[in-house]
């Protein structure tokens, strides 16, 4: 019967859909003004004024609230200042925008590493950093 | 004998008179010491008193309160009719040609103007020329003078909100030296003290011609007073033009003029002298009056214009533009005459300067701020750092985050929205009040804030300290608590809307009653919250503990301090707007909770910074439960109690939001957020009569208001890691397809969908059907 021939095909074709996967999520692009303040807030940092680097990065906050970079900036910096707790948040927001696989998630992952390992929270750190070379090997 | 008595006679005569006037020798030298000495102490005391008016006057200068300065750049979310209104609050002048600062001209899909410059606590900006293009409400190119793109941020000056004045409120609005147009000190000096720095303070000469002059005339006409003196006499204001004032304006002149260079008092004088009342507030100085008869700055006036604020030096108030035109005319015009015979301009230009206009505005410049609302909320913030005696008198700068645009735009939704439902419904006619709160999600910032009504009056704040009962607004915090119990409940689990009866501890029984006085059944968890079900929420909430509620209220940032009683669950909490944002703001965000901030960082009068309010998040909730929350709030804008937002907001634009009403419709709330803006709404009745309004039918308005015109993206759809959606048979809770008629795609944490599918996607007819369709689409494509 007609329903019968088809069937077979049918349900391969069900199987497959059901690997389908969502497309990686595009490489994120700073705009220039981003990218500008960006830099400005890592050559306060250098020079030791982190009010300023922070007082930079906000105002790129406030340009794109979403953008992954500027979140991991704000990570980075409060972990030079030694503000740990807000370092880990701040590096979980830019996971948010990141997507899962992406390079920039693996960065994370690494400075949520190296976090832990401050708190002197050994497991979570390797957990951390597994994490982040698990994505690596999937980049590849 | 005779003669020998008469010599003996005269000597002791000759002597007494030689001792006498001896002793009156002495006697005067004492005197004269002693006066003298009397009169150095007394110059010691002027000098104090002058060295002290000089040096401490400088630092009494109230507080500025700015605006958050727009920061330009390619790609900044702006329409053009935004700047223009952005200009308009920062005073710019309308001008084809547009060269000096603080001027602007439209052009086509865009605006050139040149900026004023100003200088933030992290860095100058620069006046500068800018050519800003427009394309779909968004700034599509921003060039420099040169037609040269601009790829960095370009701050506008921001707009000053409030002063908060020393309490015997004056006003400076400083200049230095460097930056007063030359023609105003050149004919400043034309007209009062040709030769200022030539002199020692005092000028015997002046003051001779004077005294002559005022002979002959029988009364004051001539000054005769150096600038020097003139400062001294403003220092000292008073009305009293006796001898003895004058005797001491002159020595504190010359001790003036002993202890600081000619600049330094020339700048004081600028600074200091007096030129007009506005009601309370005395003006002090050129760049002060400049504000406050042409709202223009000091470096953005006509020659015609300095020639009147130099003329109105001899008497303010005799000379008053806007009392005495006519007067203040002939002046101004003499001035220029004597400025054209100085050669400081040429006899045509004398002309034609004194055809035109005094050109000074109608009003004067009000001086209370337009926004009190928000300036409450800064001074609280302020008040935690600054005792209230530095804020009045210390010329601090302080950067807020308010954006003025809008603000106008609550502040107008508000008026417009209780006026038509007044209209509508006659017995609120006048009564009804409101609240609102806009804050930018990303960083917790406070963008808006209206206290009532009438935004311009200070009066009652209602933003900051109206507490009333929440209502439903509490309810998605129980639908949180709920879900976190992820192996219990999940938004598709069917919970019971029927009625409820609970004795209370104390004995009395609680009966909560739907709105629409029905019980639903068994209805989705998910949908118990969409439609606000009273009866499904009391009972989901008494089963997961009361506590749990009053935690996640704490701990989202709303008040420490509720008892768990049952009334809670149904928003029986009474809070202000600001502390509902508090905890919208930590749901909008996916659970970071973030302090609401008003205030960005604050400068020190010399341009030092202060202080910077960093931007501080913590995370309190996991965001797999956040979203689960949010999806269902977005629900609640689609088909539950917030659907009218489907008429009123731009197609294609997603918001979450919870509608809240209280008992006897006295209170009417909307909390919803955007991807970008969270907006917290109370609409009500100060005498909390019954308003016979809902949260959608009274809140809700005035919140789309705002909402509809923003420049924002839809709330974020795509789950974090961890949640996944399924399409669901909302009939009855089971999993479903796009197929079956009562479907709608909900969001479970990974590995909580439900195992059974629904009736609805068993039909064999309808796979069939399906597949059918598919297979005649592969064919049809080739």
């Amino acid at each position: 019967m007609s329903i019968a021939r088809y069937l077979i095909p049918l349900c391969m074709l069900a199987l497959l859909s059901a690997c389908a996967t969502t497309p990686a999520p595009e490489p994120v692009e700073s705009s220039p003004e981003i990218a500008t303040l960006v830099q400005q807030a890592d050559d306060a940092r250098q020079q030791g004024d982190y009010v300023r680097a922070q007082s930079l990065l906000e105002r790129a906050l406030r340009i794109d609230a979403r953008n992954p970079r500027t979140w991991y900036e704000l990570a980075s910096l409060k972990l030079d200042a030694g503000a740990l707790d807000s370092a880990e948040t701040f590096a979980r927001k830019s996971l948010r925008y990141s997507g899962e696989s992406s390079r920039e998630a693996a960065q994370n992952w690494l400075l949520i590493s190296e976090i832990r390992r401050r708190l002197g929270d050994a497991s979570g750190a390797k957990a951390a950093q597994q994490k982040a070379q698990a994505i690596g090997r999937s980049l590849k | 004998m005779a003669r020998k008595a008469t010599r003996t006679k005269r000597k002791p005569s000759r002597k007494k008179s030689k001792s006498r006037s001896r002793s009156y020798k002495v006697l005067l030298w004492k005197i004269g010491l002693i006066s003298l000495l009397l009169f150095s102490l007394y110059v010691i005391y002027l000098d104090m008193r002058i060295k002290q008016s000089f040096e401490g006057q400088r630092w009494a200068l109230p507080a500025r309160v700015f605006a958050r300065p727009l920061e330009l750049h390619a790609g900044l979310p702006l329409s053009r009719e935004e700047l223009l209104k952005e200009l308009k609050l920062l005073r710019y002048r309308k001008d084809a040609q547009p060269e000096k600062p603080g001027s602007y001209t439209a052009v086509r899909d865009g605006v050139v103007l040149v900026s004023r410059g100003f200088r933030f606590s992290d860095g100058e900006e620069q006046q500068r020329k800018l050519r800003i293009l427009f394309s779909k409400d968004q700034v599509s190119e921003l060039r420099d003078g040169n037609g040269q793109p601009i790829h960095a941020l370009v701050r506008l000056e921001p707009v000053l909100v409030a002063n908060i004045y020393p309490t015997h409120q004056e006003d400076r609005s400083l200049v230095q030296l460097e930056e007063v147009p030359p023609l105003l000190i050149q004919t400043l000096m034309a007209i009062e003290d040709k030769d200022f720095y030539g002199h020692l303070g005092v000028q015997p000469t002046a003051i001779i011609r004077a005294m002559l002059a005022n002979l002959r005339a029988g009364r004051a006409v001539q000054g005769g007073s150096t600038l020097t003196q003139q400062l001294v006499k403003n220092y000292f204001l008073t009305s009293s033009r006796s001898l003895w004032r004058k005797f001491n304006e002159a020595i504190m002149a010359l001790l003036l003029e002993l202890h600081y260079d000619k600049d330094e008092i020339l700048q004081a004088y600028l600074n200091e002298v007096y030129l007009g009342q506005s009601g309370a507030q005395a003006i002090h100085g050129f760049g002060l009056a400049s504000q406050f008869y042409f709202q223009r700055h000091l470096n953005e006036l006509q020659p015609e214009q300095i020639a009147l604020l130099v003329a109105m030096v001899k008497g303010p108030s005799y000379y008053n533009p806007r009392r005495q035109p006519d007067r203040a005319r002939d002046r101004r015009d003499l001035v220029l005459d004597i400025m054209a015979q100085d050669e400081l301009i040429s006899a045509q230009q004398a002309q034609r300067y004194q055809a035109r206009g005094l050109g000074v505005s109608q009003k004067a410049p009000p001086t209370k701020s337009p926004f009190p609302a928000f300036v409450d909320l800064v001074r609280e913030q302020l008040k935690r750092d600054y005792d209230e005696a530095d804020l009045r008198s210390e010329g601090l700068m302080v950067f807020t985050t308010l954006d003025p645009l809008i603000q106008l735009k609550t502040e107008q939704g508000v008026r417009k929205e209780l006026s038509r439902i007044e209209q509508g419904r006659g017995k609120n006619r006048g009564k009804l009040e409101s609240a609102a709160v806009v804050v930018r999600i990303g960083n917790g910032e406070v963008l808006a804030l209206v206290g009532g009504r009438d935004p311009r009056f200070p009066g009652f704040n209602r933003a900051l300290n109206a507490r009333r009962p929440i209502g439903s607004l509490i309810k998605p915090l129980v639908f949180l608590e709920a879900l976190k119990l992820d192996q219990q409940y999940t938004l598709a689990s069917l919970i019971d809307d029927g009625p409820l009866r609970i004795t209370l501890d104390d004995g009395a029984e609680w009966a909560p009653a739907n709105y629409d006085q029905q019980s639903h059944g068994p209805v989705l968890l998910g949908d118990a919250l969409i439609h606000s079900y009273n009866q499904a929420t009391a009972r989901l909430g008494l089963e997961i503990g009361v506590p749990r509620v009053t935690q996640a209220l704490a701990q989202l940032g709303g008040r420490t301090d509720v008892r768990a009683y049952p009334s809670v669950l149904l928003g029986a909490v009474d809070m202000t707007p600001l502390e509902v944002a508090r905890v919208y703001q930590s749901l909008a965000t996916e659970g970071y909770r973030m302090p609401l901030r008003a205030i960005r960082s604050v400068m020190d009068a010399r341009g030092n910074s202060l202080q910077q309010y960093e931007l501080d998040v913590r995370q309190v909730e996991d965001p797999r439960y956040v979203f689960l929350v949010t999806a269902a709030m977005h629900e609640v804008t689609q088909d539950g109690t917030a659907r009218s937002l489907m008429q009123l907001l731009p197609k294609g634009l997603k918001v979450a939001g919870k509608t809240g009403t209280t008992n006897d419709l006295r209170d009417s709330w909307f909390a919803g957020f955007s991807g970008d803006y969270l907006g917290v709404v109370w609409v009500g009745r100060d005498d909390n009569a019954s308003s016979g309004l809902t949260g959608a039918t009274g809140a809700l308005p005035v919140w789309a208001h705002v909402f509809r015109d923003l420049h924002q993206e839809s709330i974020e759809l795509d789950p974090p890691q961890g949640v996944e959606w399924s399409w669901i048979d909302r009939s009855n809770g089971l999993r479903g397809d796009k197929s079956c008629e009562q479907a709608l795609r909900i969001p479970f944490i990974a590995g909580t969908v439900p195992q059974g599918s629904s009736a609805c996607t068993r039909s064999l007819d309808g796979t069939v059907k399906r597949s059918w369709n598919w297979l005649k689409d592969l064919f049809d494509s080739e």
